[in-house]
């Protein structure tokens, strides 16, 4: 009899490698009621992570691919939160009313960082297990998401004067607290994205000329800085992804600030090429499956956002989002 | 004394001088809330609303809202800390920036910028909740300022990317002192306004007016328009409908309306209602809009509906009126043309359309091959109907063979098929004009003539070079499935028709062709009014074909519209060797159309004419040439080309010499009026004398092409004066010799015992003087008798009354009468009373009979419910009381609290006897009680099971004060119920 109850509350979504995603979020609505969902490449249905919370966005995977983080409203103001993909173990890491913290990142898997600030953030990073806290950056700043190296060494942000302005990709060595800016010239940088081996950094960018481009998909070397120019469509408000072997960067394509559809190239700039999927006016935000053989993503047809997820090698394309809405697809590492 | 000739040339409103500056931000200065809705200087203002109809309504719905603004609002006006808490949460939790389609965030932007407005002093936001809410709305508008002159996918031109950049102006004008984004608020408001007016998204608006996405997609884009316009003109004394474009939008969307109140489905749109969506232009921009889209809304929108914007924004100060609006337009951009006998909702409607090049050329997803095509509405009812449109679902109703198109060898135009509108005639008596277009191999030119604003004339001329078959379509809203049509020779007949309820209608449509052909109804017809699933919204409906075959054909058809059972014309065929001929007789009136057949025609056989003629004199023609009337020595009246004159023979009844002409470049006009010696003319916007360059009798030559509609007129006064646009105003109206109304153009006596006897309605006109032979008083569209003559003290005089006597009439419906006077302007001024009453029960369709499964007029459904909650509630044919329905309420399982609801105008203070019949094996009960909940909730005795019919009765007294009160069936039990002949009356 208990095995049976315990059954039934089994969430179907158990095997890895996952796609987790922000669901709930109606094309006309400011999605208040957000929630993290958790679905498996198996083809199970999407699980919440976030019951019980409110707006929750931003999942990002632990090294593992077995717990994720994200944020949300749950008394007070934003918190950060962990869980297994099944949604169990949940725990709020920050449990700080008082405090608006998001965005968080794994550095490894006892050790978060996070922004913390309302709208001008501190880069924090946060030990899991022993609850401290410890500030990363010196001045506040409108912050990108925080993602580490591999190696759990090194912190990657973009930040900015300006809500929206142009900025700078800086690297924060988490065990000295220095801060290097990797970029030379101020401008409007995605998310930065670390290549599996941690030794160069993959980003979209736009008002800064690189190889004779002032807008595109680029790599910089992580010890110099130097840039290399992969693609000139890049889209500075997504984040790009990795291959897990490193040879391939998909990304958000687009040459003005709409019309998105998603693209890959490889490293050396070599092989582009555009998704060739057909169910959606627009799509974004790839995210490479853990095998690189799966690429999800967002898409939007008749007033509703779907994630899909295509074998790039069968060229099969399913939807994951099976009865609701979701975005930003974010592909476990494991 | 001082004689001219002057021309007017009016094809749509051009306001010249409308300035660009409208679109130039100015700076938005310090940041101050509330500041979208209201000042907080006007709060007082807004508070004293509250108690008041219609706003009373609005408030009470706001109250019970759980939407973000409503609550926001609430707080503000009462102090309620429950509402401002749940808004704090709520702004703390949204994504206003939304995941990429901007069509998608502009509610959501537009929704959280409202309501933050709104709750800013709410000392229960801290430092950090603005510091926060103030991001995620900037980051909104940054991710917004980047792609606002871009369109593509979920932003594309028209409705989405409007959307979105308004909810962009909006935010910025509620954070015009945030410092701390890339750009300032100045620069995203500026970059809203500029994106809207971007050409590549302003073009979709023609610069008629017409929005080519349709009216239903202008009402989605007006949604977050309309409220944004309105903020920014609080913020900067804008108002961006004073741009033509918009300002001629207005307008197109009051003529594109029905007298039923939704829009008339021609191109792609369906039938519904968009005069809501104006509903917040009352209270900003001209004056005469205002009173024009507040008419608008008392005679099809729903002023009872509103909530925050309506509350705040919403001027009840403004009359509505129709005074100086024609009651025709004509669209030389979009080349369509929307004409009705009156403004009311039983005017005699014509709409017909041809095809804007640039439409046909570059936005084929909204174009069907519809050239030629047109809608019919008389008298309440639509008789002949467009295609419908199912959106994006498919192209199936594109195709020629689905519109009132003309079919060639059963091809027909395709939405790449251009057309003109040309030779626009605007007379009194005449309205008309040509579609002039090319397909299949054909030329063709149909004239659309709406004739004393009672039937239609089409004429058809078609040249081809070889010969072919020919079917002339008309499309019906006869459902194959549960009506029919009769065909009689060459007439085919049907009523109106409502496909949801197979409901037959109870105004009849008499369609008559001229000569040799032969009438068909066809089944390939699918009709999509009322949205877009093909599954549910779309109804195979009967259509009718007129076929001939030849190489250069001719169809003259009449389209008469009556009230099943009313005293028609005569239709008479007259058709010989020479021509296509119909009369249309009543008593002494007759009309005439002719159309040639003969290949070399005189000078005094012109290609057609239409004359009207009282005991058998004519006394109006209008003329198709080349050609004209007349004998060989003197024609009386004509043109050199394919122009139109029309001019009255025998004038007298106006001030002047009335010639209507439209035609092209170098056409030469013959009338009495050009043989006049020593003119010139000029021809402009406005009256101008005429330059006379032929000097001395003969035919006046068209300077350059009139497209219309233009008027020559012979004055002695002076072109400013005659030339004046002021409608005359309504002073009083008496009805009965009892209630008297003071400066009203609208009233609505509600439900009445008896209708009035008599009514009169004085006019004024200090300047032009009324014209004592323009009166019109008509009943429910249908001209009175002996009510042309407005009583003067004599021709001078500054006021004058129209009086009509009301026939008896005793259907239990709503009823119309509309007084209209004009003025001796060249261009009557023309200003219209409306009066309604209504015979109509208290209790609507307390029978059940009409609506199908879904009686019209009930709400049917369950209050509150629990998971297991099944029930079923329809109006069925099961052994009805009376009739052929009665409704039926089946409770199942679960949590049953099942009602069946209509609201009621029941006057607190009064009592009321509710009678019915019931049936069942289960007890139910009758309830009164308010929409919000509030306050007296009464229910009659418990209504016993019985196998039987048996009557019942209910008397209460209403103490309640709430505005809206509802009576409902209710049932909270497991078992079944039947209701039938509900009433309910007052008890004196």
């Amino acid at each position: 009899m208990l095995l049976a109850a315990l059954l039934a509350f089994t969430p179907s979504a158990v095997a890895a490698p996952y796609v987790a995603y922000i669901g709930n979020v109606p094309v006309h609505s400011p999605s208040p009621d957000a929630r993290i969902m958790v679905a498996d490449f198996a083809g199970g249905d999407p699980v919440n992570v976030s019951e019980g919370l409110s707006s929750a966005r931003s999942p990002v995977w632990a090294p593992s691919g077995t717990r994720l983080a994200f944020e949300a409203v749950g008394a007070g103001l934003n918190d950060i939160y962990t869980a297994k993909a099944d949604g169990s173990n949940r725990l709020n890491v920050t449990d700080s009313p008082d405090i608006w913290e998001s965005a968080p990142c794994y550095i490894d898997e006892g050790h978060l960082a996070y922004l913390a600030g309302p709208d001008r953030t501190q880069v924090v990073g946060h030990s899991i297990n022993a609850g401290h806290t410890m500030r990363l950056t010196t001045d506040a700043a409108f912050h990108s998401p925080p993602i580490a190296n591999p190696e759990g060494t090194l912190i990657a942000v973009t930040a900015s004067e300006k809500l929206a302005g142009p900025g700078h990709i800086l690297l924060i060595d988490i065990a000295t607290r220095e801060i290097r800016q990797l970029t030379q010239e101020p401008a409007l940088y995605s998310e930065p994205c670390f290549s599996p081996d941690g030794e160069t950094i993959a980003f979209a960018f736009d008002g800064v000329e690189v190889e004779g481009s002032t807008r595109g998909v680029a790599l910089a070397d992580v010890e110099t800085g130097d840039l290399t120019l992969l693609a000139s469509d890049g889209y500075p408000l997504t984040p790009v992804s990795f291959s897990s072997d490193g040879t391939r960067i998909a990304y958000t394509s687009s040459v003005a600030y709409h019309n998105t559809w998603v693209a890959s190239v490889g490293v050396d700039g070599s092989d582009a090429e555009r998704l060739a999927v057909t169910s959606f006016h627009i799509i974004a935000w790839p995210s490479y499956s853990p095998d690189g053989e799966t690429l999800a993503y967002q898409g939007v047809y008749a007033a509703k956002y779907y994630i899909h997820a295509v074998n790039l090698v069968t060229g099969e394309d399913r939807r994951i989002t099976t009865g609701g809405s979701g975005v930003r697809p974010v592909c476990s590492p494991r | 004394m001082r004689w001219t000739v002057a021309l007017l040339a009016l094809a749509y409103t051009i306001p010249t001088q409308q300035a660009d500056s409208v679109w130039d931000a100015p700076d938005l200065g310090p940041e101050q809330h509330p500041r979208l809705l209201f000042s907080p200087d006007e709060t007082e203002a807004i508070k004293a609303r509250l108690d008041r109809a219609p706003y009373a309504g609005w408030w009470e719905g706001v109250q019970l809202s759980s939407g973000m603004v409503e609550r926001a609002l609430t707080w503000y006006l009462t102090g309620d800390r429950d509402k401002a808490e749940a808004v704090r949460e709520r702004l703390l939790r949204c994504n206003p920036a939304g995941y990429h389609c901007s069509c998608g965030v502009a509610d959501a932007l537009q929704g959280v910028a409202e309501a933050y407005d709104l709750i800013y002093n709410y000392d229960g936001l801290s430092e950090t909740d603005h510091r926060v809410i103030r991001a995620k709305i900037a980051n909104a508008c940054e991710r917004l300022y980047l792609s606002a002159l871009e369109s593509g996918s979920g932003q594309h031109p028209g409705n989405q990317r409007t959307r979105g950049i308004c909810a962009l102006g909006t935010a910025a004008i509620v954070l015009a002192g945030y410092e701390d984004a890339a750009h300032t608020p100045d620069e995203w408001l500026q970059r809203a306004l500029d994106g809207i007016r971007d050409e590549p998204n302003f073009e979709f608006w023609r610069p008629d007016g017409m929005f080519i996405e349709g009216p239903g997609y202008s009402s989605f884009t007006l949604a977050t328009m309309m409220p944004f316009t309105r903020y920014y003109e609080n913020a900067s004394g804008n108002w961006l409908f004073d741009d033509p474009r918009l300002s001629n939008a207005i307008e197109y969307t009051i003529h594109i309306t029905q007298p039923d109140g939704v829009c008339a489905a021609i191109g792609t749109t369906n039938m519904q209602n968009v005069i809501n969506s104006l509903k917040l232009c009352v209270g900003a921009g001209s004056e005469r809009q205002q009173q024009m889209i507040r008419w608008a809304l008392e005679e099809w929108g729903s002023i009872g509906s509103g909530g925050v914007r309506e509350l705040c924004l919403f001027d009840d100060s403004v009359q509505p009126s129709m005074a100086g609006v024609p009651t025709s337009r004509y669209y030389t951009t979009t080349q369509e043309a929307a004409m009705r006998s009156e403004w009311s909702r039983n005017a005699v409607a014509l709409w017909f359309k041809s095809k804007d090049p640039w439409l046909a050329k570059t936005h084929h997803v909204y174009s069907h091959g519809d050239v030629g095509s047109f809608v019919l509405h008389a008298y309440g009812e639509l008789l002949a109907v467009d295609a419908g449109y199912d959106h994006w679902v498919s192209y199936d109703l594109y195709p020629p063979q689905l519109h009132n198109t003309l079919l060639v060898d059963g091809e027909g135009p395709v939405n790449e098929t251009p057309g003109t509108i040309e030779n626009i005639i605007d007379a009194p008596y005449v309205r008309s004009a040509d579609i002039v277009t090319e397909y299949a191999g054909i030329k063709l030119r149909r004239t659309f003539l709406l004739v004393e604003g009672e039937f239609v004339v089409i004429i058809d001329d078609i040249q081809a070079d070889e010969e072919h078959e020919y079917e002339w379509q008309i499309h019906t809203p006869v459902s194959r499935e549960g009506g029919e049509i009769e065909i009689d020779g060459n007439r085919a007949s049907w009523t109106g028709f409502d496909p949801k309820a197979d409901t037959p209608g109870k105004v009849a449509l008499d369609v008559y062709w001229a000569g040799p052909v032969e009438v068909e109804a066809v089944e390939t017809s699918r009709w999509q009014p009322y949205g877009s699933d093909p599954k549910t919204a779309s109804y195979d409906n009967w259509a009718v074909v007129a076929r001939q075959q030849g190489k250069d054909v001719k169809y003259l058809t009449v389209l008469y519209p009556h009230a099943v059972g009313a005293a028609t014309r005569q239709v008479t065929d007259r058709t010989d060797d020479e021509q296509l001929s119909l009369t249309v007789d009543r008593e002494q009136e007759r009309v005439w159309a002719t159309v040639s057949t003969v290949a070399d025609r005189t000078e005094s056989t012109p290609r057609a004419k239409l004359h009207g003629d009282t005991a058998s004199s004519p006394w109006w023609y209008w003329i198709a040439g080349p050609g004209g009337v007349g004998d060989e020595d003197v024609q009386l009246a004509g043109v050199s080309a394919e122009g139109v004159i029309a001019t009255e023979m025998y004038p007298g009844r106006h001030v002047e010499d009335p010639v209507h002409v439209a035609g092209p470049e170098g056409m030469e006009v013959t009338t009495g009026l050009a043989r006049r010696p020593g003119l010139a003319w000029h021809i402009g916007e406005k009256w101008r004398p005429v330059d006379r360059t032929d000097a001395g009798a003969g035919p006046l030559t068209l300077p350059e092409a009139i497209v219309g509609p233009a008027q020559l007129a012979w004055t002695r006064r002076p072109l400013a004066e005659a030339g004046e646009t002021t409608p005359p105003d309504v002073v009083a109206v008496t009805i009965d010799d009892q209630q008297r109304f003071v400066g009203r153009q609208f009233v609505d006596l509600g439900r009445v015992a008896a209708p009035p006897w008599r009514v009169s309605v004085e006019f004024r006109d200090e300047g032009m003087k009324l014209n004592h032979l323009s009166g019109r008083v008509a009943l429910n569209g249908v001209p009175l008798p002996n009510s042309s003559v407005i009583a003067m003290e004599n021709r001078q005089a500054p006021t004058g009354t129209l009086t009509g006597g009301i026939p008896k009439v005793t259907d239990p419906i709503d009823y119309e009468v509309s007084f209209r006077a004009s003025d001796n302007a060249l261009r009557p001024n023309m200003t219209q009373f409306n009066l309604h009453f209504s015979l109509a029960p208290l209790l609507e369709n307390g029978g059940f009979e009409d609506g199908g499964d879904s009686p019209r007029n009930w709400g049917l459904g369950a209050w509150s419910s629990s998971d297991e909650t099944k029930y079923e509630s329809e109006a069925v044919t099961d052994n009805p009381h009376s009739g052929k329905r009665c409704l039926m309420m089946r409770g199942i399982a679960g949590g049953l609290n099942m009602v069946a609801s209509q609201v009621v105008p029941l006057e607190i203070g009064k009592t009321y006897r509710m009678t019915g019949y019931h049936r069942g094996d289960v007890g139910s009960k009758a309830s009164m009680c308010s929409q919000s909940g509030k306050n007296q909730y009464i229910y009659s005795d418990p209504l016993p099971p019985s196998d039987e019919w048996i009557p019942f009765e209910w008397e209460f007294t209403v103490t309640n004060p709430e505005a809206r009160l509802i009576i409902a069936m209710r049932l909270g039990a497991v078992g079944t119920v039947y209701y039938d002949d509900l009433s309910l009356a007052e008890v004196e």
